[in-house]
């Protein structure tokens, strides 16, 4: 693939708009990071497309939304929390610390992979909000936390910084959820570090359906120690820039990791996924899934690493990217990576771009079944296998709402 | 019930079907056998609509209506049906939801009222039974982990839901062991009636044991070239092809 000569970079003005408000020598530093197309994890991803128009757009606030009573729930409106609520269980088993963000834990320092400064800087030196959230060890509630970021207004840049903490032998399951009104022009940037410690277990389940005016930037990284579990899975639809960082350490031995994402794109969104995932010890496993439906002159982009270091013997680590395409101006670009410096390992990765399957597109025609439903059939299964195996009925039927919705809509391309 | 006429189809420009004729009366079964390359499948093909292939010239007429006129599914609500010689594995598509969007949209576009659940299910476990097909289909994907032998068979048992006018069956014995042969042919004979009419595609006489055909054509060349009854297709068994081929190419000179 040839490098977009065409794509411009942001600006310098620009940059010192996402920056304002910022002491100067926070602002120099960071300001001399930012990144450019010319940044290989930034190659298929032009930035000012879409942080341009949400800079240039005066900002204001949207109306305060009714919060429903009851749910086990953080609520952000506009990154600012206004509603928390927890269940007794949930209390007695985690610890929440919404909004202080001056509160940074100790977390271990992942290995830096991959270039991407700016943003996480931006997010860790200087919060507008965040939440701290930590599950006590031994325990394992069982209902779950719901997190909702509810976006309606205009802002430039609103960065989240959070942590989240699962002690020894504890599990959380987390939903988050961003949506955003037909008039949101906003910049959310966020960090979220993890670390799960010894047999944890973290289930992070998490859905954008948001408007075109609402970009993000959002980074994961996440430390897995001795036989915990970080299974995270993400619907996505909508929107204008999406990017998702991925970096996963799987820091002690016997640690699992499982990364699920699905895009359902349409119009102009941009959705990039970029993924490191570390085996730094002996014997930890590790899944990626990533599937997207591309349609209209929506573009997804898929970079991911599987680093193998010399001492994690016996890992076994998959990886696989597919999409189809289904406009004449729908783009995926795939960079599948493995990076292995051990030699008892099992490693693989796949990529895939193509066309809804014409044989099978024909055999469902033939038994009388007409070409949008056998188009809509064959776009729902290519998707089902990212939502296998998914527990919560509540996430996996809205996830199931958002493909029907897709269908429905795309009947005729 | 069946009437093709003057048939021309080609593919990538390369004419396979030169001119095929063949009318079919309802209750009859017709055997078409025919070397390698002679337009078997392609014929097929065409007569389901598949989009690769040209139709340059001719008709295909069910009862009074041109299927050529029509897109795949609608032939397949006039009531064609064709068995695949090389059936489709299709992923995260269950069996029961294709099989319950095929008979509902068939059902609509034959004017007919859908069925409900229950009358459904009864409907699949009874042609489930015919071709003794005992997967559990409601959670697996449409031939997706079958044997040879078990997707032959749904392809039958699609056949039976979808109660189609005429049927084609490509190479429906290729790959089957005798046993399969067997329930295959079963399956078929306990459909045959007087509304409907098979088109059976076969290489080996050994289908038509089981499988009675009223007539058996040869097809070379892209045309039918000789049509006998059964006898014919053992007399195709013994002696090969050449003799006809040799027929032909005498009577062109």
């Amino acid at each position: 693939m040839s490098t977009n000569t065409a794509v411009k970079d942001i600006s310098p003005s620009l940059t010192e708009k996402i920056l304002s408000g910022l002491p100067n020598h926070l602002a120099t530093r960071i300001f001399s990071s930012c990144p450019s197309s010319r940044n290989e994890s930034w190659k298929y991803t032009p930035l000012h497309n879409w942080i341009e128009p949400i800079l240039e757009t005066p900002t204001h606030d949207g109306l305060i939304p009714q919060v429903k009573e009851g749910q086990n729930m953080l609520y952000f409106f506009n990154g600012k929390l206004i509603h928390i609520h927890l269940s007794s269980e949930l209390e007695n088993c985690i610890e929440v610390h919404p909004g202080q963000t001056d509160i940074q834990p100790d977390f271990p320092l992942l290995p830096e992979k991959d270039n991407n400064h700016f943003f996480t800087e931006l997010a860790s030196l200087a919060p507008h909000a965040g939440y701290l959230i930590r599950v006590k060890a031994e325990t394992r509630p069982a209902a779950n936390l719901h997190i909702l970021y509810d976006w309606d207004g205009a802002h430039h840049v609103l960065n989240t910084l959070n942590h989240i903490v699962v002690e020894k032998n504890a599990s959380l399951q987390l939903l988050v959820e961003s949506k955003s009104s037909a008039t949101t022009s906003v910049l959310h940037n966020q960090l979220t570090r993890i670390w799960l410690h010894e047999d944890a277990s973290l289930t992070l389940y998490r859905m954008h359906n948001t408007s075109s005016g609402f970009s993000l930037i959002d980074e994961l990284s996440c430390t897995v120690e001795y036989r915990a579990r970080f299974h995270a899975c993400q619907v996505t639809a909508g929107g204008g820039l999406i990017r998702n960082n991925y970096k996963v350490c799987l820091n002690g031995e016997s640690a699992d990791a499982n990364l699920r994402a699905l895009n359902i794109l349409s119009g102009n969104t941009h959705a990039d996924s970029h993924v490191t995932m570390i085996h730094q010890s002996p014997s930890c496993t590790s899944n990626q899934t990533f599937k997207s439906i591309v349609s209209q002159e929506a573009t997804a982009v898929f970079s991911g690493t599987i680093h193998v270091e010399r001492d994690a013997q016996k890992t076994n680590a998959f990886q696989s990217s597919r999409s189809i395409l289904l406009g004449d101006k729908s783009r995926s670009y795939a960079k599948p990576r493995l990076e292995i410096y051990a030699d008892d390992v099992k490693c693989s990765h796949g990529a895939t771009t193509g066309q809804i399957n014409q044989e099978a597109l024909f055999y469902l025609q033939s038994r009388g079944i007409s070409l949008p439903t056998a188009r809509n059939m064959l776009i729902a299964a290519f998707a089902s296998d990212v939502l296998t195996g998914i527990e919560n009925e509540d996430y996996l039927q809205k996830a199931q709402a958002l493909i029907e919705n897709f269908t429905g809509v795309h009947e005729i391309e | 019930m069946l009437r093709i006429k003057n048939l021309h189809a080609s593919i990538n420009g390369k004419e396979i079907l030169k001119g095929l004729d063949l009318e079919i009366k309802p209750g009859e079964v017709h055997a078409i056998m025919g070397p390698n390359g002679s337009g078997k499948s392609t014929l097929a093909s065409v007569l389901a609509g598949r989009e690769e292939y040209e139709v340059t010239e001719g008709e295909v007429w069910l009862e009074h209506k041109n299927l050529l006129d029509f897109s795949p599914e609608q032939r397949a609500g006039e009531g064609l049906f064709l068995a695949f010689q090389y059936p489709v594995e299709i992923p995260g598509v269950s069996m029961m939801n294709f099989m319950k969007t095929a008979v509902q949209e068939v059902r609509n576009y034959r004017g007919l009222p859908p069925l409900d659940a229950k009358s459904f299910l009864s409907m699949v476990k009874e042609k489930q039974a015919l071709v003794e097909l005992d997967k559990k289909l409601a959670n697996r994907s449409v031939n997706e982990g079958f044997s040879g032998g078990e997707k032959k068979r749904n392809e039958i048992f699609q056949m039976a839901m979808l109660e189609p006018r005429v049927a084609v069956l490509d190479e429906t014995d290729s790959g089957l062991d005798i046993d399969a042969l067997r329930i295959v042919a079963q399956g078929v004979n306990k459909l045959k009636s007087n509304d409907n009419c098979f088109v059976v595609i076969t290489h080996y006489q050994r289908l038509l044991d089981y499988i009675v055909p009223d007539f058996v054509h040869v097809l070379y060349k892209g045309k039918i070239v000789k049509t006998g009854d059964k006898s014919l297709a053992l007399e195709l068994e013994e002696k090969g092809y050449d003799w006809i081929k040799e027929q032909v190419e005498h009577s062109s000179l």
